[in-house]
C-alpha cells in the first residue's frame, strides 16, 4: 500500500499537467484561428482545418519576411512639415536661385550668397529638397560650380 | 666637439628611422562615376590641403536637422559631384571627420548619399599651416 502511494502522487500530477496543457493549447489554437479569420472573409474557401489559401499565403509571407530580417510592419513615412509663410517665401526664393543657376549651367559666388541669405529660413524638409535638387543637377552636369565655397 | 656632432647625427638618424609607416600616395581626390549616375568620391583631407594641387576639394556638412550634404571636385576641375540625404546615421559619420582623415562618400543614381566613410590612421598627415 505504501509502495502504491509512492508512484500514485507523481502519476496523478503528470496526468493533471497533461490535461491542463491540452486545455490551454486548444484554447490558444482557437484564438490563433480566430485571428486568421477576420470578419468579411466568411465566403473564402477554407481547408478542413478552417484555414483559407489566403491565410496560408499570408503566414508564409510573414515567416519569410521574419527569416530575411525584414520588418513585418513597414514604418509609416514621417509626416512632412507644413511650412509657415516665412518658410514658404524663403523656399520660393531658393527655388528661383536654383532654377536660375541651372538655366545658366553655373553655380557662382553670387548664387552661393543668395542661397545663404534664404537657406537658414527654410525648414529642414525644404532645405533637404534644395540640397537634393542641387546634387542631382551637379551630378547630371546641368550645374557646374564656379566656386570652391560650400554652396549652402 | 666632433663626438658631440656625431652623437647628434646618430640620434637624428635614429629618430627618422623610427618615425612609423606613412602613406606614400598623393592623397588626391578620386571620383568614379557609374553609367547610371551613381558614384564614389574619396580624398585625404590633410594631404589635399598641404599638397601642390590647386583645384580639388572634398567635404561634407550636416545641419542640426541631420540634413547631410557632401561634394567633391578632382584636380581636372571638370567633374564636380554632390550628394545629399536626411539621415541621423550618416550625419554621425560627418561628426567624426578630422583634418587628417580620409573621406569617402558614395551616392546612388538619384544623388542620394548612401555611404560616408571616415578613415583615421597614423599613416595620414594632418593639415599644416
Amino acid at each position: 500500500m505504501r509502495h502504491w502511494r509512492h508512484w500514485m502522487l507523481p502519476a496523478a500530477t503528470g496526468i493533471a499537467g497533461l490535461a491542463a496543457g491540452w486545455h490551454l493549447g486548444s484554447g490558444r489554437e482557437e484564438v490563433q484561428l480566430a485571428a486568421l479569420h477576420p470578419a468579411g472573409q466568411a465566403n473564402t474557401p477554407s481547408t478542413a482545418d478552417g484555414l483559407t489559401p489566403d491565410d496560408v499565403r499570408r503566414v508564409i509571407r510573414e515567416e519569410l519576411a521574419r527569416r530575411d530580417g525584414s520588418p513585418e510592419i513597414p514604418a509609416p513615412p514621417a509626416p512632412a512639415t507644413i511650412p509657415n509663410a516665412k518658410e514658404a517665401a524663403a523656399a520660393s526664393q531658393a527655388q528661383s536661385v536654383i532654377e536660375a543657376a541651372i538655366s545658366r549651367r553655373a553655380w557662382t559666388e553670387a548664387d552661393a550668397d543668395a542661397m545663404r541669405d534664404v537657406f537658414p529660413a527654410m525648414n529642414p524638409d525644404q532645405q533637404g529638397e534644395v540640397l537634393r535638387q542641387y546634387s542631382q543637377a551637379v551630378n547630371q552636369g546641368r550645374l557646374i560650380p564656379q566656386t570652391d565655397r560650400v554652396p549652402f | 666637439m666632433n663626438k658631440v656632432i656625431l652623437t647628434c647625427l646618430a640620434l637624428c638618424a635614429g629618430g627618422l628611422a623610427f618615425g612609423g609607416s606613412r602613406f606614400t600616395g598623393n592623397g588626391n581626390v578620386v571620383i568614379a562615376r557609374s553609367a547610371d549616375g551613381s558614384g564614389t568620391a574619396s580624398g585625404f583631407l590633410g594631404m589635399i590641403y598641404n599638397g601642390p594641387a590647386m583645384k580639388q576639394w572634398i567635404g561634407c556638412q550636416r545641419s542640426e536637422s541631420d540634413n547631410v550634404f557632401c561634394h567633391a571636385l578632382d584636380e581636372t576641375g571638370t567633374t564636380p559631384v554632390a550628394c545629399s540625404v536626411k539621415s541621423a546615421f550618416l550625419a554621425k559619420s560627418i561628426s567624426s571627420i578630422s583634418p587628417d582623415a580620409r573621406l569617402t562618400f558614395m551616392w546612388n543614381a538619384q544623388g542620394t548619399c548612401i555611404r560616408i566613410q571616415v578613415t583615421h590612421s597614423s599613416e595620414y598627415q594632418d593639415k599644416q599651416g
